[in-house]
């Protein structure tokens, strides 16, 4: 559907007639799409259209529900992630998370930072505090916290600090794409306009995919948009041809603002 | 106004009266739960007063830290209140692993299978078993089957089956407690399933975990009838030597001192009794408050 996809090495995430259920409830049907490296790709569509399952279904995280399947295929970097052989460290070291609400751990910023990489990399505390410093630069945080992150509880952040840290937190594993579920719906403009302005500056270095119900949000971030409606992909394209000649009626009434 | 009732609405004289009716209702109720309230308080209030007032002139810390003397007739305590304590910490030795990964189990492992329903129901109703099946049990399997003899080991091992029920419960409960977003937190940085659970799980769940350990076991510690038949003496003048050896021996305790001091009534004063009585309360409002105290420190850093 993206024609100017100009070659396989500029696709990172390839997935070919997914089909996605939790139980007896079909969520996501026949979705195909190629999204592209290092870009900033936004997934859209009115609540319930799959584009949250979606996203989930790229780090496994529906693994999580008991009853949820799927068929068809899911490659990254070409590689089958449903295969017998993934391993779900290695996807979600690939592949990190941001969520809906912010999520910290109950602890200090610092170890919200270094618990993962320690984990992974098995890095010692003069390794963890170069790391910690840029992922907390990267997300935009470290002047807010820089003179106390090591003693400062990460649950004493603001809302939107505690989605940067989250950001930062992911970026600390170093992970070729990030997954972002609406990280910007639980805060106010001010942190929302942060948060796009660091996606933004992400963007070059990593492949973020957003899920945002936000479609001003979406035309502001992105440079590819999918649009999702009762669990299809019904359009996908530059987010400039989305908004601007969307090729599906469902597209421009939905984007125009009329359904969702 | 008032298009959707229309003229159904009632004169303003009998509004007034309902509305005064509902408050008097209300005002009763509260009545109610306030009388309630106060009669719960007097009753434990009277529990307490009245050991303290009995127990009281007995008390000294002569009564607490030298054993009886004269058959009994004088002295103190102190090998019941050392074996009380001794079994505790043997019972807390016990639970800690066994209960708490238990419950880690049955949170986090178990899933929900027919097996693991019915053993949860067991659990349940094993919380709820009355304390002298424990001693039987513990009489049966570990007096006659390990040491032939009441011991410290056979009491700890009756008084952990007495109490596991209960704090399996306490940390599966705290466990499921912990919000759902901290462990996909975890699980989306690539944690192994072991991980969630200790670097994010574990650490959140740990107040009520604790809580429930201690007062699982202070519950414990007050309850005669497990050691009656499995770790009680009434009274040794065998010097206790700390070693793997007093395991395998009889323990003087404070419950078992006192259900049988109160049988054999006549031959210890009512004063040691009702002094007796006293230290094994302190004992256990101590462990009590060991637990209240954690709880708050952890409310105060838990910010979700």
């Amino acid at each position: 559907m993206v024609s100017e996809i100009a070659s396989r090495e500029n696709i990172v995430v390839e997935a070919k007639d997914v089909d996605f259920y939790y139980g007896k409830n079909q969520a996501l049907k026949g979705v195909t799409i190629q999204i592209i490296r290092n870009k900033v790709t936004c997934l859209i569509g009115p609540s319930g259209c799959g584009k949250s399952t979606f996203l989930r279904s790229l780090n496994r995280m529906n693994d999580r529900i008991a009853g949820a399947r799927h068929t068809g295929l899911i490659e990254i970097d070409g590689e089958n992630i449903y295969s017998r052989k993934t391993d779900l460290m290695q996807l979600r070291r690939k592949v990190g998370m941001v969520f809906q609400k912010p999520n910290p751990f109950p602890t200090t910023v610092y170890e919200n930072i270094a618990m993962a990489p320690r984990i992974h990399y098995g890095f010692g505390e003069r390794e963890l505090n170069e790391i910690v410093e840029t992922a907390l630069q990267k997300a935009a945080l470290w002047d807010e916290v820089k003179d106390d992150y090591k003693r400062k509880h990460a649950l004493a952040l603001s809302g939107g600090q505690q989605q940067r840290l989250c950001i930062a937190r992911t970026l600390a594993i170093n992970p070729e794409i990030i997954l972002m579920d609406e990280p910007c719906s639980a805060l106010d403009p001010i942190s929302t306009y942060k948060i796009e302005e660091l996606i933004k500056e992400l963007s070059g270095d990593y492949t973020l995919i957003v899920v945002t119900h936000n479609m001003h949000q979406a035309g502001r971030i992105s440079s590819h948009t999918a649009f999702f409606n009762l669990g299809e992909l019904v359009e996908y394209g530059t987010t400039e041809s989305i908004f601007q000649r969307p090729a599906k009626r469902e597209t421009e009434d939905y984007v125009s603002g009329r359904f969702g | 106004m008032a298009s959707v009732i229309g003229d159904r609405i009632p004169s303003r004289a009998k509004l007034a009266a309902r509305d005064a009716r509902r408050k008097l209702n209300s005002r009763l109720f509260e009545v109610w739960l306030w009388s309630m309230g106060v009669l719960i308080t007097l009753a434990i209030l009277a529990v307490i007063v009245t050991i303290v007032i009995k127990g009281l002139p007995a008390m000294n810390w002569e009564f607490l830290s030298t054993g009886p003397k004269e058959g009994m007739k004088e002295g103190g305590i102190w090998p019941m209140l050392r074996g009380s304590i001794l079994l505790m910490i043997g019972t807390l030795l016990i639970v800690l692993p066994v209960g708490v990964f238990g419950g880690v189990f049955l949170a986090e492992y178990a899933g929900t299978s027919r097996l693991v329903t019915l053993v949860r129901a067991c659990v349940v109703a094993l919380a709820g078993t009355p304390s002298v099946i424990y001693g039987l049990f513990g009489l049966a399997v570990f007096v006659l089957l390990i040491t032939k003899h009441t011991s410290l080991i056979a009491g700890c091992l009756t008084l952990a089956m007495f109490a596991l029920p209960v704090i399996v419960l306490t940390t599966e409960s705290a466990i499921k407690a912990v919000p759902e977003s901290f462990v996909e937190a975890g699980v989306s940085l690539g944690m192994s399933k072991w991980q969630v659970i200790r670097k994010v799980i574990l650490p959140a769940a740990l107040p009520g975990i604790v809580t429930g350990l201690v007062l699982s076991t202070g519950r414990a510690a007050g309850e005669a009838p497990p050691i009656l038949f499995t770790a009680g003496i009434y009274y040794s003048t065998a010097k206790l030597t700390f070693d793997l050896e007093m395991f395998k021996k009889p323990v003087a305790n404070l419950p078992y001192h006192l259900a049988e001091g109160y049988r054999q009534g006549s031959v210890i004063p009512e004063k040691i009794i009702w002094g007796t009585c006293l230290t094994l309360m302190l004992l256990v409002l101590l462990i009590n408050l060991a637990a209240i105290i954690v709880r708050a420190r952890a409310r105060k850093r838990q910010v979700w």
